[in-house]
């Protein structure tokens, strides 16, 4: 009786070994067949870097703010009127957050772009929750590969947090992550190469709302139709008053006021990014946009010397052109004439380091 | 928790080594139990004291009932049981309609009514387990059933976590029995369970949730589609609402099979349902079955003169229609399918239809082209009754009607047609399942290419999968 369980339960396991080596080889070959996930604006820049990356010695890397306030072709033009060679790449991405933008400069640097000299980063915060409406999304699920999960969960583990949220931050981390390695979902790659109407129309997500990037990789919000973009103009336009007050409250900030400490996790992952980037023979800079908050941690992170260069452009007494309403699309955005402005001001900056040799910069040709 | 999450994976698998594992059949039995109550939990924990409740009532009433031959206090526990379980099921999923209702009707009458409604969030799956526990004591009262002694067992036929938030409504003479049967691992029918659970998958995973992003379109705004669209958006509807349901009866079922138990199939093809009535003996056995039993047979049934089986029959369907859900798109669907029954009755019924039918019995190409006239026009009847199911107000159930009747186009807005030809793949193999094209193949290959088999299959049918998880519809009934 013993024995026939035994065997029973042998049997058992030996059939799950069998199951689990078919799915797993299956999986596998799957994966070598299927074309790559054509994700809205990252797919596209990617492959237009990829084509072009011996023409830029700079890259912005970032949210949505670098994505929608700076024009590379301005940036380059003013720094070349001043003799420095500046061909730069706008890499911002919407919605981007720290780990993602580390994983994003991952990939850039894989491509080992020859003259690369300069990184310019915003880290707008380090966000490990992802939101609902994007946890299956493709661009979701293809950054959490097998190389990504410890450096996820190192951070989930550095977090001051208690052990509930913990333990659901990397629930929800594994979900894209079994899906990446599971192709969950992924057949619609292969449907879009045979019917991309109908696929289309099978999936009318969130993310087909965003028009195609410049070719430099830069596109204004003012370009873009969608109501998600109209909609939150309208909403902003609404509360003028409330916005100026938080203008207000920000500029009457100390610059060096702690209102946010920096947590452990967030100076690890920006000693990371520093790494990858010099790792790679260029310099970080880090910058921050003209928002409606002190980021008081990225300030710390740079006294203590983990930030090395760093440009701060929320100040609105110094940088009051940049608040006005007539410069700015949204609450969190610029439209097209604001990012002219802060175009301008950041190649100023950058310039003025060139200037006092802070950091080494390629002359012009004609200089 | 759901079963096409990975989590149900996980947890399955915990279950499913622990429960074996154990050699006694009633820490098996405990083990179930705990499982269930986490399971269910995993929703909202506070609603497992609803269950707990319904579940020490109803075991109450039964101890009761087997004890006592005194009609009168019989009766007792038997309203007793019924107004706990009628109270839960009443506050929690009709409260709000019923005052709402109230208003709104003394408001006709020139007599308005200051009333507010309760935030009260429906505990997934009650309408399931209420009426579960209800059938048990009817039938301990009608002395069909003896009552459980064992507590133990009566809590876990209750709280049973496969079949738990959407049936198949057990019947208690179906499953008690089950629980004093010592169960093996060799009497598991694995191939068959792990089909069937893969199956299931399959038309949750891969169609219903794929296909609701295009139902949820076309129902947001039915007025600005064209009656082309209205028929993508009612036919998908049928597809999302069929492979969802059915889906998760398929997985509950191989769920409890690998576990030792049987319940009672949910569904047998029903849009190849040739009548009204076959329709109903297809779709939600369990339910159409209870509804037969615990309500149209006590309201006369057949006896009676026919006007009086036609009202209750139309009466059993209103309040079939009211338990989906609480709201009078529901009613008005369970009135669309009573009234269909009631007329496929006086049809059936009509001397000259009978002896033309018999008259025709010996021609063979009537005798085909009939049944497929029959099983159109009962799924178009079908598809129809389903507007209402699920539309999201009244108005927009009278746009996507016009739509669908009149093809009358009540906006500009064209769903892609395209999708027609993915329908048309979905009858076409679910007509190739139907006619059992290929039944019981995985019987006949060896337990190694079995299991490279369902591996390689699994594989694909995750590459398939919909981008996002969506609840079970029938949760919130």
């Amino acid at each position: 009786m013993k024995t026939a369980k035994t065997s029973h339960w042998q049997r058992l396991f030996s059939y799950f070994a069998i199951f689990f080596g078919a799915f797993a080889g299956t999986t596998f070959g799957i994966r070598l067949i299927l074309p790559p996930p054509e994700i809205p604006v990252v797919t596209p820049k990617l492959t237009t870097f990829a084509a072009t990356k011996q023409n830029y010695n700079a890259i912005f890397i970032g949210s949505s703010r670098t994505y929608r306030h700076i024009i590379p072709s301005i940036f380059d033009a003013e720094l070349q009127r001043r003799g420095y060679n500046i061909t730069s790449y706008n890499f911002g991405i919407y919605a981007m957050q720290l780990p993602e933008t580390y994983f994003l400069l991952q990939q850039i640097l894989a491509m080992k772009p020859p003259g690369l000299q300069y990184v310019f980063i915003d880290i707008d915060s380090v966000n490990l929750d992802i939101p609902k409406e994007n946890r299956r999304t493709d661009r979701v699920i293809s950054w959490h590969g097998w190389q990504q999960m410890p450096e996820i969960y190192q951070l989930i583990g550095k977090q001051n947090q208690n052990w509930r949220k913990k333990q659901n931050l990397m629930q929800l981390h594994a979900t894209p992550f079994f899906s990446n390695i599971g192709n969950l979902g992924q057949a619609d790659r292969l449907f879009a190469l045979l019917a991309p109407a109908t696929t289309k129309s099978l999936n009318p997500g969130y993310d087909t709302a965003y028009k195609e990037p410049g070719a430099d990789g830069y596109l204004s919000l003012d370009n873009e139709d969608d109501i998600i973009f109209t909609k939150q103009r309208q909403e902003y336009l609404a509360k003028l008053d409330d916005y100026h007050a938080q203008v207000a409250t920000l500029a009457g900030q100390e610059q060096t006021q702690k209102t946010r400490r920096l947590q452990p996790y967030e100076a690890d992952i920006i000693q990371k990014l520093v790494k990858a980037v010099t790792d790679a023979g260029a310099t970080p800079i880090f910058f921050i946009h003209p928002v409606l908050k002190q980021e008081a941690h990225l300030i710390e992170a740079h006294q203590k010397g983990y930030i090395p260069i760093l440009f701060p452009f929320n100040q609105p007494d110094k940088f009051p052109n940049l608040y006005e309403p007539e410069n700015r699309y949204d609450w969190y955005h610029l439209n097209h004439k604001g990012a002219e402005e802060f175009t301008q001001l950041l190649a100023d900056e950058f310039a003025r380091y060139c200037h006092l040799s802070l950091v080494t910069c390629p002359l012009s040709p004609d200089k | 928790m759901i079963f096409t999450e990975f989590r149900f994976f996980w947890f399955f698998a915990i279950v499913f080594l622990v429960y074996w594992l154990m050699q006694r059949n009633s820490h098996r039995k405990i083990w179930l139990f705990i499982c269930s109550y986490i399971f269910y939990g995993a929703w909202d924990w506070r609603f497992l004291s609803l269950i707990w409740l319904s579940t020490v009532i109803d075991y109450m009433a039964g101890v009761k009932l087997a004890d006592t031959e005194d009609a009168a206090a019989r009766k007792k526990w038997l309203i007793l049981s019924m107004c706990g379980n009628l109270g839960l099921l009443g506050f929690f999923k009709y409260f709000n309609f019923f005052v709402g209702s109230t208003a709104d009707f003394l408001d006709f009458l020139g007599l308005p009514m200051q009333y507010q409604t309760l935030k009260i969030v429906l505990p997934a799956g009650i309408s399931f387990y209420t009426f579960q526990t209800m059938s048990y004591t009817i039938d301990v009262y009608r002395g069909k059933l003896e009552a459980v002694k064992n507590f133990r067992d009566f809590a876990l036929f209750v709280s049973f976590f496969p079949q738990l938030v959407a049936g198949p409504i057990v019947r208690a003479a179906d499953f008690l029995p089950q629980l004093t049967t010592a169960k093996s691992l060799a009497t598991v029918n694995f191939r068959d369970c792990l089909v069937l659970f893969l199956v299931g998958f399959i038309k949750k995973a891969c169609i219903s949730d794929r296909i609701s992003v295009i139902v949820d379109q076309y129902f947001t705004a039915p007025d600005t589609y064209t009656a082309s669209s209205a028929w993508v958006g009612v036919l998908f509807y049928a597809v999302q609402i069929y492979c969802d349901f059915s889906g998760y009866t398929d997985m509950a079922i191989a769920t409890a099979g690998l576990l030792g138990y049987e319940l009672c199939a949910n569904f047998d093809f029903p849009y190849f349902a040739t009548n009204i009535s076959e329709f109903w003996r297809r779709w939600h056995m369990s339910l159409s079955t209870w509804l037969r039993d615990y309500l149209y047979i006590p309201l006369g049934g057949n006896r009676g003169t026919k006007l009086f089986a036609y009202r209750n029959l139309m009466l059993t369907m209103l309040l079939g229609g009211l338990w989906h859900g609480a709201g009078w798109n529901f009613v008005i669907w369970g009135g669309l399918h009573g009234g269909a029954l009631v007329f496929h009755r006086v049809w059936s019924n009509l001397k000259l239809v009978r002896s033309w039918a018999s008259a025709q019995k010996n021609s063979l190409a009537l005798a085909q082209i009939l049944p497929f006239i029959g099983a159109i026009l009962t799924f178009y009847w079908v598809c129809l009754a389903w507007i209402f199911f699920r539309a999201r107000d009244f108005h927009s159930a009278i746009s996507t009607l016009q739509s669908f009747v009149l093809f009358h186009s009540n906006g500009t807005n064209q769903l892609d047609l395209n999708l027609l030809w993915v329908f048309a793949f979905f009858a076409l193999i679910h007509f190739a399942t139907y006619r059992r094209l290929w039944h019981n193949w995985w019987h006949h290959i060896p337990g190694w290419s079995f299991a490279a088999f369902y591996g390689f299959a699994f594989s694909l049918v995750l590459l398939f999968i919909a981008p996002n998880y969506a609840p079970f519809i029938y949760f919130q009934f």
